[in-house]
């Protein structure tokens, strides 16, 4: 049974040591609170543990272990400290203890060796205290040497664990108690051995060993011992070891020397096996010693590589537990670097804010000095750094840096998954700026950050070191990346929502057009963070679109923007709201910089705004005005918004489009009611099923009432109707119900001062769902003047009938007598001449004889004198037949009546040579009997007074004069003086004398009268000799 | 055939003796009967009045009608001469100063077979009578049953 003090070891541990771990309860367990109790009860023999257990919190542990050896030398000592501590803490130990006395160091943590040491130790320390009681001092037995080297090597084992280091202690240990070399070579994985030590007596040998080695390594393929017992675990003992051995082994004869140089007598190599696992094996040589191992030898060789193999595997195990919790350390710091800004990101915060604490826990959590969140512009321009860290340009989204498809930003956008570069000074997937090398970048990592429709941009990482990104690097960054992406979209759709409620709101509230517009520049600029707002319309005009409303964010001052602004208008086309007025689409510029075109924008920029948009505002396919938004920051709205405004730009369309059709509407109505005033009208609806009668103000004062004294029903308005006429309104409106038919009716009413008045009353069915007549609604106008008036008029019309009736009575007794007169001429004129001329006839025949020659000479005379008047007498009658004869208007082919006349007239006359002319096509309106002797009596004239003409020629035409078309008959005959034109078309009147050309002088009074009858005029044109022209018009 | 005469109705006594002469002149008045007045001519064609007892079956071969008649019209002498059975189909020729165009229109609507305007110069006259006279007596084949 063996004691265990535990020297201010925590509770906790302390149940660990104490209990079942520690082995069964083999041994008793101390608290001991204070060194002091510890070292006064081992001095006065009160406490004798055989081990002591010093706890971390033990004040100078170094000097409280000597002072525990000096009080008993067989006690064993364990410290135990913080892994962080056990380094320094163990070497202080080493070399504070010599001689060396049973004394470790482990770690709180590694509690499985811990107890297995105290375990061990309890063993030992008792082996020697039994010793010393059976008093075998001193020499001591084989057995006990082999006990105490082994004792030795434990606690040189145990004392670290940086195994090389104790493995090369133990093999300095067995030489030359068990060899005169011993060599220890661990596995350090599958096929690769690592010589961790070689001892030799003469540490110069050493060296030389070392050497030898190097030259020649064992190899796994090869025939070499060690080898041998990896693969098989087991040892090998070789007492004798003969040159042919040597020769069996060397590569080659300087190798088959060195060996041979060795003197190798005997060879043992042991396994080192723990867990089943061999991790290793130990080489026992023998040379100059000139010892053979035997059997016991071995045994204790496997019992050392026993115990060096346990030690090897726990310091493995101890490794590997603290390389995993170094692991999961950093991998948790990267998780909670992600997991946190996933918070910031869930709690809502600006995206703005999150990637500012973004770039700082990527920086933080890689290590690395600097970091970056960029943000992809549309179509390939620069990207703008949104926020960083350890950047020279800073992330206030006023910089912009080139990041084409050949940067490493552009090669992660393409690639779309994280691009990591160890080293950019080697790179060659893409192109490194110069300027990134120069700031001393040589590691980087890129991750994309999502978006919809297009990515959002790269969250990058630059470190100034060469080094690799694990998968936790990578996760880590992804994560960051997803974090910011989701947050951007959430923010900008919950930025999105905010427009489009705060701008519904705006419309709903349908305030005054100014103060709408108003809200809505403000809802864009404060939910969008844009800082300036601009609302182009046209001008009354139509022709310009100026300023109408201006929004700016408070306390950004823009002043040369905003004055100019105020002051601006444009014409369609000209700057850009000119240019999205024609266009109709939206216009967005990332930097107002690359406008120099215009000049507004170059205020702006002066101002400090960069970004900008415009979109229409839509009704249907019109442009009724232009949005203008101005930003601080390089920005452009993205895709979503550009659709949500668009949305928006339609929305103030219908609300600016409502609020002109109010206004238009209100116009409407005052100018109806100015209508109904002054044309005495009013409207009036009646609902035909409760019988109730609607009317207007005006209708009331028509109907001679105040306002609103009217009754209100169908028979109050029934009863205003005139008695004799209110049958007829009530079978017409009973029928336009009954029939659909539209209300039309003249009727008179009785105002309440007696007055009667004409009105008309109009009216339409309005039907309810089943097609039933359910309303009229209707116009009625006062018409008591018009039908004055009317009366008036038939009167007046009755009047001037009649006296049109006399009139045409007396004129039918006119012709009624000068018909009665002409026939008169015709018979009576007619009948004496004709005896006068028939009677001197007869004498001239039955009585020649009785006559003398002058008699008969007289008697010709009378002949030729009556039949004279007779010829006159015709002509007389013939005039006053044009004159009376009635008119039938028809379509008249002048130029066929021309043709007709002329091949009468060459018919009666085929001696004549007359070149005649006539224009084709010349079509009047008249009658063509009359146009037909008045063509004939002016070509006749043309044909007659031609007659001496050598190459006579005759002409019909038309010409346009003074805009109207004008026909001419025109001959080179004799003419005539113009000074007689007057007596041209007087009756009986001829310009030539009857011996000259013959005629009687009514051919050109019948024409003048034919052309007066259709309403035309005649002239002439002509000189003596010169030919004549006759024109006329119709 | 010639003998079946004219029937010459003209109220102005010296056309009546200018137109004798001239149808004497080519022996063509073998048989001339001149009532003065319409009304004598049909009392004469239909054998009343003064004719009454004249043998109505003998009927002139032509009528030589002025319509400027006293009493009776010509027109009207012209009307009742196509409206009578006995003398629906007689010949008649509308002889008259008038060229008014209802006369005319008037006469042949009527049924007159020809008319004819009485020129002054008497000598035209002559040569009408002559050809009229003609045309009439002689080569008209007057209409059966006479």
């Amino acid at each position: 049974m063996g004691t265990v003090a535990l020297l201010q070891v925590a509770a906790e541990m302390a149940d660990r040591l104490g209990g079942a771990e520690a082995g069964d309860g083999s041994h008793q367990v101390l608290r001991i609170p204070e060194p002091s109790r510890l070292l006064d009860g081992m001095a006065e023999g009160r406490l004798t543990p055989d081990v002591v257990v010093l706890g971390e919190a033990v004040p100078n542990p170094v000097r409280l272990v000597r002072r525990i050896c000096t009080l008993d030398r067989h006690v064993a000592t364990l410290v135990l400290c913080p892994p962080d501590q056990h380094l320094r803490v163990s070497r202080t130990l080493r070399r504070a203890q010599q001689p060396r006395t049973d004394v470790a160091c482990l770690t709180v943590t590694d509690v499985p060796t811990l107890t297995a040491w105290v375990a061990a130790a309890v063993e030992r320390v008792q082996q020697r205290r039994e010793q010393e009681r059976v008093g075998a001092k001193g020499t001591g037995t084989d057995a006990e040497q082999q006990l105490k080297f082994l004792s030795e090597a434990s606690f040189h084992l145990a004392s670290s664990l940086d195994y090389p280091t104790t493995l090369a202690s133990v093999a300095r240990l067995a030489v030359p108690r068990l060899a005169d070399w011993c060599a220890v070579d661990i596995l350090e994985e599958a096929e690769v051995l690592s010589s961790v030590a070689v001892a030799h007596v003469d540490p110069s040998k050493v060296d030389w060993a070392r050497d030898l080695r190097h030259r020649y390594p064992s190899r796994p393929e090869g025939t070499s011992a060690v080898w041998r017992v990896l693969r098989s675990g087991l040892s090998e003992l070789h007492t004798d070891v003969p040159d042919t051995a040597l020769t069996a082994a060397a590569e080659d004869a300087e190798h088959l020397r060195l060996l041979r140089q060795i003197g190798m007598r005997s060879l043992a190599v042991v396994p080192l096996v723990a867990r089943g696992r061999t991790l290793g094996a130990i080489s026992f040589v023998s040379a100059e010693s000139g010892r053979r191992f035997g059997a016991a030898d071995l045994s204790l060789m496997e019992e050392l590589a026993r115990r060096a193999a346990l030690a090897v595997d726990s310091a493995r195990l101890y490794r590997d537990a603290q390389e995993a919790a170094q692991h999961w350390q950093e991998a948790q710091a990267l998780q909670l670097a992600q997991a946190e800004l996933g918070l910031r990101g869930l709690a809502g915060d600006h995206p703005q804010a999150l990637m500012d604490d973004a770039v700082h826990r990527v920086a933080g959590a890689l290590g690395v000095e600097s970091a970056a969140v960029l943000e992809l512009p549309p179509a390939q321009r620069a990207m703008v750094v949104r926020a960083s860290t350890g950047w020279a340009n800073g992330g206030d989204g006023t910089a912009a840096i080139e990041a084409g498809i050949h940067s490493q930003a552009g090669y992660t956008l393409d690639a779309g998954v994280p691009v990591i570069a160890a080293d950019l000074r080697q790179e060659t997937r893409f192109a490194v700026p110069p300027q990134l090398l120069e700031s001393g970048a040589i590691s980087s990592i890129t991750v994309v950050i999502q978006g919809r429709p297009r990515p959002y941009g790269i969250l990058a990482a630059h470190g100034t070191r060469a080094r690799p990104f694990g998968q936790n690097d990578i996760s880590m960054m992804q994560g960051v990346a997803n974090v910011l992406s989701t947050a951007i979209a959430r923010y900008r759709s919950e930025r999105h929502q905010a427009v489009q409620h705060a701008v519904a709101i705006a419309l709903a509230a349908s305030a005054e057009q100014d103060d709408t517009l108003d809200a809505i520049l403000a809802a864009v600029c404060e939910c969008l963070d844009w800082e300036v707002g601009v609302c182009w319309l046209p001008e009354a005009t139509g022709e310009r679109m100026a300023c109408s409303r201006l929004w700016q964010r408070p306390g950004h001052v823009a002043p040369e923007f905003v004055a100019v602004t105020r002051g601006s208008s444009f014409l369609p086309g000209e700057g850009l709201p000119g240019r999205v007025w024609v266009g109709g689409q939206s216009e967005w510029t990332e930097d107002l910089a690359t406008m120099a075109e215009f000049k507004r924008m170059q205020c702006a920029v002066r101002d400090g705004l960069h970004g900008a948009f415009w979109f229409p505002i839509l009704l249907g396919g019109r442009v009724l005005g232009v949005m203008e938004f101005l930003s601080r920051e390089i920005r452009w709205p993205d895709e979503n918004l550009l659709q949500t405004l668009l949305i928006t730009g339609r929305q103030i369309g219908q609300f600016v489009e409502r609020k002109r059709a109010e206004a238009a509407l209100r116009a409407s109505e005052e100018r109806l009611r100015l209508a109904l005033e002054a044309g005495r009208m009013g409207t009036w609806e009646w609902n035909i099923a409760s019988g109730d009668v609607t009317w207007s103000d005006s209708l009331e004062a028509m109907h001679g009432f105040a306002p609103g004294t009217f009754g209100g029903t169908f028979a109050a308005y029934l009863s205003h109707v005139h008695p004799e006429d209110s049958p007829l309104v009530l079978s017409h409106l009973s029928e336009v119900v009954r029939q659909g038919t539209d209300h039309d009716l003249e009727y008179r009413v009785i105002r309440p001062d007696g007055a009667v008045r004409w009105v008309h009353g109009t009216g339409q069915l309005v039907r309810d769902a089943d097609g039933r007549p359910c309303w009229m609604i209707g116009v009625c106008m006062d018409v008591t003047d018009r039908k004055e008036s009317e009366k008036q008029v038939r009167t007046l019309n009755a009047q001037l009938e009649h006296r049109v009736a006399e009139r045409t009575a007396e004129l039918a007794a006119a012709l009624t007598e000068l018909e009665a007169f002409s026939y008169s001429v015709s018979h009576d004129l007619r009948a004496p001449l004709r005896s006068i001329d028939g009677f001197s006839l007869a004498l001239l025949e039955d009585c020649a004889g009785q006559i003398n020659e002058q008699g008969q000479d007289y008697l010709r005379r009378i002949r030729c004198a009556s039949q004279r008047m007779a010829q006159l007498i015709d002509v007389l009658l013939h005039l006053s037949r044009v004159t009376r004869s009635e008119m039938r208007r028809t379509a008249v082919d002048l130029s066929s009546l021309v043709r007709d006349t002329v091949a009468e007239l060459q018919r009666n006359n085929p001696d004549r040579r007359v070149d005649v002319l006539v224009q084709d096509g010349i079509i009047v309106h008249g009658d063509e009997q009359l146009l037909r002797l008045a063509v004939e009596n002016l070509l006749d004239n043309a044909w007659k007074f031609t007659r001496r003409r050598a190459a006579a020629r005759v002409e019909f035409g038309a010409e346009e004069q003074v805009g109207r078309p004008v026909y001419f008959v025109r001959d080179n005959g004799a003419g005539f003086d113009m000074a007689y034109a007057d007596k041209l078309f007087v009756a009986f009147e001829r310009l030539h004398g009857a011996g000259e050309f013959e005629g009687v002088g009514v051919g050109l009074a019948t024409v003048h009268r034919i052309i007066g009858r259709h309403g035309g005029q005649i002239w002439a044109q002509a000189a003596v000799d010169q030919g004549a022209t006759f024109y006329f018009t119709l | 055939m010639l003998n079946r005469g004219i029937l010459l109705v003209e109220d102005n006594e010296d056309h009546e003796v200018l137109a004798l002469r001239a149808l004497r002149k080519h022996n063509l008045a073998n048989e001339i009967t001149v009532t003065r007045d319409g009304a004598e001519a049909l009392d004469y064609l239909f054998g009343m009045g003064p004719y009454t007892g004249r043998d109505t079956r003998r009927m002139p071969q032509v009528v030589m009608l002025d319509l400027k008649l006293p009493k009776v019209d010509g027109l009207e002498v012209l009307r009742r001469i196509r409206a009578d059975e006995r003398t629906r189909l007689l010949p008649v020729v509308v002889l008259t100063s008038s060229d008014e165009e209802r006369d005319i229109v008037e006469s042949y609507s009527l049924g007159a077979n020809s008319y004819i305007r009485k020129p002054v110069d008497f000598q035209q006259f002559m040569d009408a009578t002559r050809q009229l006279g003609l045309y009439w007596l002689v080569l008209n084949e007057p209409p059966p049953g006479r």
